[in-house]
């Protein structure tokens, strides 16, 4: 997972995003989903969104929802 | 009940009586919905309704719409919520369980299509989670079958019982699957309804459950697995976060809102299901019948004195008859009926035997008339609880005794109550320790050494407890403790009460489902806390080993003396106080723990009312409470008995002036307060169990006032309430204390005057008492009883009589061979007697393993005393010839006994350390006979074998270890202080050497323990 500097959230759901030095605009949001992860070993709770950007690329993006911190998770070509 | 300003509701929802897959109680499920301002709350375990009469009492008592319904597995095509939309419904989720449970395997039930026809048409079905009727399917591509599966859900539920779950879980791929289920949905003309499918209560439970969920998949925490959960989302969530995650189909929320205001909470706790009786004679009503027989009854009990009883037996008839408990009682009496017309020993006990009327039909046999007991102990206007009857049986004949009732009451309103086996804190230990990738030999250690206290207390004094300090990794193993913490409490899985049985009116799957029991008998979901709510009496009928010990040696006895009465010995035998007086006590009933045989030492027993006294001192409040020394000091004449007022001397006279029962207290309040006896009986149960400062002192309050005005002076009130106060909470049952005085007091004078028959008799009963066998063979061998070994020729399955004082150990006693191939070496065995191993392989069929066994335990020494040469041969032909070069060894006597530990647990031709006794005293060890004649005050040093260390509650609070040390002469109760147990306890708890070397300070009852090692010997 590679940080994202810069995320749009609305009520933490995101609606924009710059990745590699692009603006991207979600046009809409196919799945969300969240993740405890290995919870025995602190990991923190993560939540996905696997979204459509302006450009028909689909990513899907993580979020820590305690810090705010925005991670690509996967980037769809 | 209507929802009122509380908002939403959650209709599915899973409490830990879903075992291992909710990890949250029934009332920690309401109590966070109330938080929550949730407004209805349902309960669906799966397959259960084991939490519903908490989960109502909860629901009740915090203003929130309590409803019921259970989870199910359709036919393996995915689970279907079932909730029940009133009262009258209720019956048909129970039967529907019912059927399911007990037509499919233990464990894995599942209900077929046929059963939800026949029952569902009065349910309201929920379509489930991803493991739900139609998600499932969806989601393992056989989207083919769902038409099939929606039609014919909708054809038993019609539309408007039928709903689309949608589970706010937010997981992968839910936006589809929504989709889809609001296509089903609006083809249908079916309505969605929004559940959080909840497992667990806040979201901060989620690690316990899936704790949980490992321990139920066998699982390490470290393993993925489709059973375990992505996220921490089956909690009950606030009803805004519902909405806003379903803001796409509003409906649902809607949907949810208003089947919550239709579905009804069913009103079935405390609707009584009392069973008849129904072997009434004609024209007579059952009050009627039962009053004839005891009236009958008193006749055959106190003869021409019958008429002094009447009084107290109207009185008693008028409360059984008016609480509605005569044909309970008249079911009790034609069960007690059966057992004594097919001679099985039994015995009423707790307090039933309080009741003049249960003396009379024969369910008791204490006299509470004699005895003055007071039946309001038992049952009372006031208290309005179902009387509960307990009753001992023969443990070999108990389960003739259940069948009998449910042969005659009918097989579906008979049925035992559940227990649910709950995470205590070992087992906690154990399981979640392996689920976070304990080895178990360190887990099972670990577990053996925890003191009985809290495991934060244990977590917070780690280091001061010796046998955890030597641990490594001692923060790893903190962390793990501080999640058993957790799981400690709830249930684990459910199992059989030992000798509940309810009986109803009705079938009772009006009131329970019904499942099979891992012993194959029907038991309800319900357990003895939770019966009484759902109106139905419970009968114990519970199984005494020791009957079956007395049984036994009745049948031995009888052979050389015909005429021997048990049930008639008088109550003086002096021989058998002495026994007692001496602390020699070991194979009693109930006297003959060190604590019990400590008691008798000092109290000096010689009459009837000692052992019921005994029986009532030791108890852990009693000790606590500091009442055994004054006891012993007013008995004996060293403290003068007195009152602090006159009435009082006829209540406590019999306990010198000391409150022991807790009959006296309820005597007490009525002599001096006027408190009717159940007023009185009220109180003695808060001083019991609700002893909070201010109830207490409204109490004392109540109780001077009402002694004041009937002219007792304020001070003497006020003294005697402290003295209440002081004792109620440690106060026994006497009814209890003089019921199991009788068995006791009988067993003893076995022991004194027939004890080679009577030591027969507990080995064979075995497991039962304080003690292990190896105990009880010493004390039979210092009765000068001669116990023979095991022989494949002499040897009966049980231990049987030999000679005049000669017992022979029977096969059943070799581990892992069990009854029925011991039948056979009996049975099966040629009248020359077997001759060689091989013989009995070419005869019955028994693995090379248990014929070993036989060997190794000396079962052919008689015959063939070549015990190598035997295990040889049982190796084969020997083909590669690798014995060739042993060299022949005769094993001594140290190894046989070796062997007979390894094998039988216990030494049976001698205990362990008899061979060792000569380097022993040369190394200055005292054999234990002789070190309990030393003088007191002596120093002395012995080696025995560890039996039953334990950590008591003392007076002083501080931790205190009692153990006992066995050699071939004897018994020794030792006592290590806490200084010494921070010094030597880690040879005491956990991964322990049974054989240690121990020396101290002598005392009159034992040792005062200085120091402790293990005691190795020279070579075996």
């Amino acid at each position: 997972m590679k940080p994202i500097d810069k995320v749009w959230a609305q009520r933490q759901v995101p609606y924009a995003f710059v990745w590699r030095q692009q603006y991207v605009s979600i046009v809409r949001v196919l799945d969300y989903w969240r993740d405890v992860g290995e919870w025995w070993r602190d990991e923190p709770e993560l939540w996905f969104w696997r979204i459509q950007g302006q450009e028909s690329g689909v990513y899907e993006l993580a979020c820590n929802p305690q810090t705010h911190q925005w991670w690509m998770y996967h980037v769809y070509d | 009940m209507a929802l009122g300003k509380l908002v939403g509701a959650h209709l599915h929802a899973h409490s830990a009586f879903s075992f291992l897959s909710g990890a949250s109680t029934p009332p920690q499920l309401v109590k966070e919905a109330a938080r929550l301002g949730i407004g209805a709350l349902a309960l669906t375990d799966t397959f259960r309704l084991s939490g519903v009469p908490s989960f109502l009492q909860a629901a009740q008592e915090m203003g929130i719409k309590g409803i019921v319904g259970a989870e199910v597995l359709v036919e393996n095509l995915g689970h279907l919520v079932l909730l029940v939309p009133d009262t009258d419904s209720y019956e048909s989720l129970t039967r529907l369980l019912t059927e399911a449970l007990l037509s499919s395997p233990r464990r894995q039930p599942v209900v077929h299509w046929e059963t939800l026809e026949r029952y569902g048409n009065r349910l309201v079905a929920l379509t489930g989670d991803r493991g739900g009727i139609l998600p499932r399917p969806w989601l393992q591509g056989h989207r083919q079958e769902i038409p099939t599966i929606i039609a014919r859900l909708e054809s038993i539920f019609g539309p408007h019982n039928l709903f689309i779950e949608l589970t706010v879980n937010y997981l992968p791929g839910d936006r589809l699957l929504f989709q889809f289920l609001n296509d089903v949905a609006q083809s249908r003309n079916l309505r969605l309804v929004a559940t959080s499918a909840a497992h667990y209560a806040r979201k901060q439970d989620f690690g316990l459950f899936d704790l949980m969920s490992c321990i139920r998949t066998g699982q390490r925490i470290e393993q993925a697995g489709p059973e375990r959960y992505l996220n921490a989302e089956n909690y009950l969530k606030p009803w805004s976060e519902m909405a806003y995650a379903l803001r796409s189909w509003p409906q649902a929320v809607r949907n949810t809102n208003e089947l919550a205001e239709r579905l009804q909470t069913p009103d079935i706790l405390h609707k009584p299901h009392y069973p008849h009786f129904p072997d009434l004679p004609r024209a007579e009503l059952g009050s009627e019948y039962l009053a004839r027989l005891v009236y009958q009854g008193a006749q055959s009990r106190y003869g021409n004195r019958a008429a002094e009883v009447y009084g107290r037996v109207r009185h008693e008839l008028a409360i059984i008859d008016e609480m509605g408990f005569t044909d309970y009682f008249l079911v009790v009496w034609d069960i007690a009926r059966f057992a004594r017309q097919k001679g099985i020993r039994f015995a009423g006990r707790g307090s039933a035997a309080d009741s003049v009327v249960a003396y009379c039909l024969h369910i008791t046999d204490v006299d509470a008339h004699a005895r003055q007991l007071l039946f309001e102990r038992f049952m009372s206007r006031e208290r309005q609880e179902t009387p509960d009857i307990d009753i001992d049986f023969d443990a070999r004949r108990r389960d003739e005794v259940a069948d009998y009732v449910r042969q005659k009451y009918g097989a579906d309103r008979v049925a035992q109550v559940a227990t649910y086996q709950t995470f205590r804190t070992r087992s906690a230990v154990r399981e979640i320790g392996k689920v976070l990738g304990f080895p178990y030999s360190e887990l099972d250690a670990l577990a053996k050494s925890l003191p009985e206290r809290a495991i934060d207390d244990i977590i917070a004094h780690w280091d001061e407890i010796p046998e955890l300090r030597q641990y490594p990794e001692s923060e790893r193993l903190k962390l793990m403790l501080s999640w058993a913490r957790h799981i400690i409490g709830l249930p684990r899985h459910v199992g059989t009460h030992l000798g509940g049985l309810v009986l109803s009116q009705d079938s009772l799957d009006v009131v329970s489902p019904r499942e099979w029991s891992e012993k194959g008998v029907q038991i309800i979901q319900f357990d003895k806390r939770d019966i009484e709510l759902m109106g139905l009496l419970k009968l114990d009928l519970l199984s005494l080993r020791t009957f079956s010990a007395v049984n036994m040696t009745l049948e031995a006895i009888s052979q050389k003396d015909p005429n021997f009465s048990y049930d008639a010995l008088p109550h003086e035998d002096e021989d058998t106080y002495r026994r007692l007086d001496r602390g020699e006590a070991i194979g009693v009933f109930q006297l003959e723990s060190p604590a019990q045989r400590s008691l008798a030492q000092r109290l000096h027993p010689d009459r009837w009312e000692d052992i019921v006294a005994s029986l009532a001192l030791i108890r852990p409040g009693p000790i606590k409470g500091n009442m055994v020394d004054p006891f012993i000091a007013r008995r004996q004449g060293r403290e003068a008995v007195t009152y602090l007022h006159p009435d009082l001397e006829p209540i406590l006279s019999k306990t010198y002036g000391v409150v022991l029962f807790q009959e006296q207290v309820i005597a007490i309040a009525s002599t001096l307060a006027g408190f009717t006896p159940g007023e009185a009986d009220a109180l003695r149960r808060v001083m019991t169990h609700g002893r909070s400062q201010e109830a207490m002192e409204a109490l004392g309050i109540q109780f001077k006032q009402k002694a004041v005005e009937r002219g007792i002076e304020s001070h003497i009130a006020n003294a005697v309430f402290q003295q209440i106060v002081g004792y109620a909470s440690y106060g026994f049952n006497e009814a209890h204390a003089a019921a199991f005085a009788e068995t006791a007091y009988r067993t003893a004078y076995l022991l004194e005057h027939h004890p080679r028959e009577y030591f027969m008799g507990l080995l064979n009963a075995e497991p039962l008492g304080y003690y292990p066998i190896d105990v009880l063979l010493v004390e039979a061998r210092r009765r000068q009883i001669e116990i023979r070994p095991i022989d494949i020729n002499a040897s009966q399955v049980e231990v049987s009589l030999e000679d005049p004082s000669v017992l022979r150990i029977g096969f059943r006693f070799i581990r892992n061979l069990g009854e029925e191939l011991s039948n056979m070496l009996v049975g099966q065995r040629p009248n020359e007697g077997w001759q060689h191993p091989s013989q009995i392989a070419e005869t019955i069929k028994i693995g090379r393993d248990q014929l070993r066994a036989l060997v190794q335990v000396g079962a052919f020494d008689r015959i063939a005393p070549d015990r190598d040469g035997l295990l040889r041969d049982l190796e084969g032909n020997n083909r590669l010839g690798l014995a060739a070069g042993q060299t022949h060894h005769t094993w001594t006597m140290a190894e046989k006994v070796a062997w007979d530990y390894r094998i039988c647990g216990f030494g049976q031709r001698e205990q362990w350390l008899a061979p060792w006794r000569a380097k022993l005293d040369q190394d200055g060890y005292v054999p234990i006979a002789d070190l309990k004649r030393m003088t007191v005050g002596n120093m002395a040093r012995t080696v025995g074998y560890l039996v039953r260390p334990h950590r008591p509650p003392t007076r002083s609070g501080r931790l205190v270890v009692f153990f006992s040390l066995l050699d071939e002469t004897g018994v020794l109760e030792a006592r290590l202080s806490t200084e010494g147990y921070q010094k030597f306890g880690h040879w005491l708890f956990g991964r322990v050497h049974p054989i240690l070397a121990v020396s101290g300070r002598i005392e009159p009852q034992g040792i005062d323990v200085r120091s402790i090692r293990p005691w190795m010997p020279p070579s075996l």
